[in-house]
């Protein structure tokens, strides 16, 4: 599972279509070469537009594709912790890490919910495509030293830890913005993962290789 | 005027305050923030050209801060 507007196109990829890793913006003679991890399968509701003429109360930025050889993919986030296989709802002041493609392992703390629809901007320039979509029920995350995430993390699991020393999957990573008052100058925009795993019927896999 | 609650949670006192402002849907949002100096902070966040003499400077016993709304943008560049 990631962003729609990673392994989806923003409602532009065709069913079936490869997803390769690493993705398209890192082949570099540096890292190794691509390969299909999967096929695009579908993606939830992500309706462009203004929300007082369009629908938009359904809109989440999540899409699945299906894996080309599940043997060879490990549950494992890096080789930091587990994909945890339970989820928990979102709320201000939890800690919160993730591990994503561009600002590796970080933790950082829910400040808010946001109320009201907030609209993102979106681009897939690949198909000449850019817009904005609204959303309602996201949250704000800080990073406790410095940024939480940053362009090209879209999509990372962010998992929190209970009490008890558990993890659980509580959302994942859509979009940014520069805020002067965060640690590393960033605010992140998360949208909470039990509504996106309700909606599309598929649950968390952990433990896998 | 509005009715004041004190001890009230300040996530619904979030959601109160976007039903106050009445504001048409995509152009305000409202979070309970943490501030430095009044612990916590309900802040506004406005699209240009909203009239903010529509929104309270206090509500429901938390101060009222008012922004332009961040620029969210989603991607590898963003």
């Amino acid at each position: 599972m990631s962003n729609n507007h990673v392994s989806g196109a923003c409602n532009y990829a065709p069913a079936n279509l490869p997803i390769v890793a690493p993705g398209i913006l890192d082949v570099s003679p540096v890292n190794p070469p691509p390969f299909t991890i999967g096929y695009h399968s579908r993606q939830l509701d992500m309706n462009l537009g203004d929300p007082t003429v369009v629908d938009t109360g359904r809109n989440q930025d999540a899409a699945i594709f299906k894996l080309a050889m599940p043997q060879f993919v490990s549950s494992m986030q890096h080789n930091f912790y587990d994909t945890p296989a339970s989820a928990l709802p979102l709320a201000a002041g939890m800690v919160v890490e993730k591990v994503g493609r561009s600002s590796g392992h970080t933790q950082g703390r829910v400040i808010s919910a946001v109320t009201g629809p907030l609209d993102v901007a979106y681009s897939a320039p690949q198909y000449n495509f850019s817009g904005i979509a609204y959303f309602e029920r996201m949250f704000l995350v800080h990073g406790l030293n410095d940024r939480f995430s940053e362009g090209g993390d879209s999509g990372s699991l962010v998992v929190h830890t209970d009490a008890n020393g558990v993890k659980h999957a509580v959302g994942i990573v859509v979009a940014g913005a520069d805020d002067s008052s965060a640690p590393g100058g960033k605010l992140s925009l998360i949208m909470p993962i039990q509504p996106i795993l309700t909606s599309l019927g598929v649950t968390l896999v952990s433990g896998h290789n | 005027m509005y009715p004041v609650t004190i001890d009230m949670d300040e996530t619904l006192a979030a959601e109160h305050l976007y039903t106050f402002i009445g504001a048409p849907k995509g152009t305000v949002n409202v979070c309970a923030m943490p501030d430095q100096e009044a612990g916590v902070v309900l802040k506004v966040w406005i699209a240009p050209g909203f009239p903010i003499e529509k929104i309270p400077s206090s509500f429901e016993g938390f101060e009222v801060k008012i922004e332009f709304r961040p620029r969210f943008k989603a991607g590898a560049n963003a």
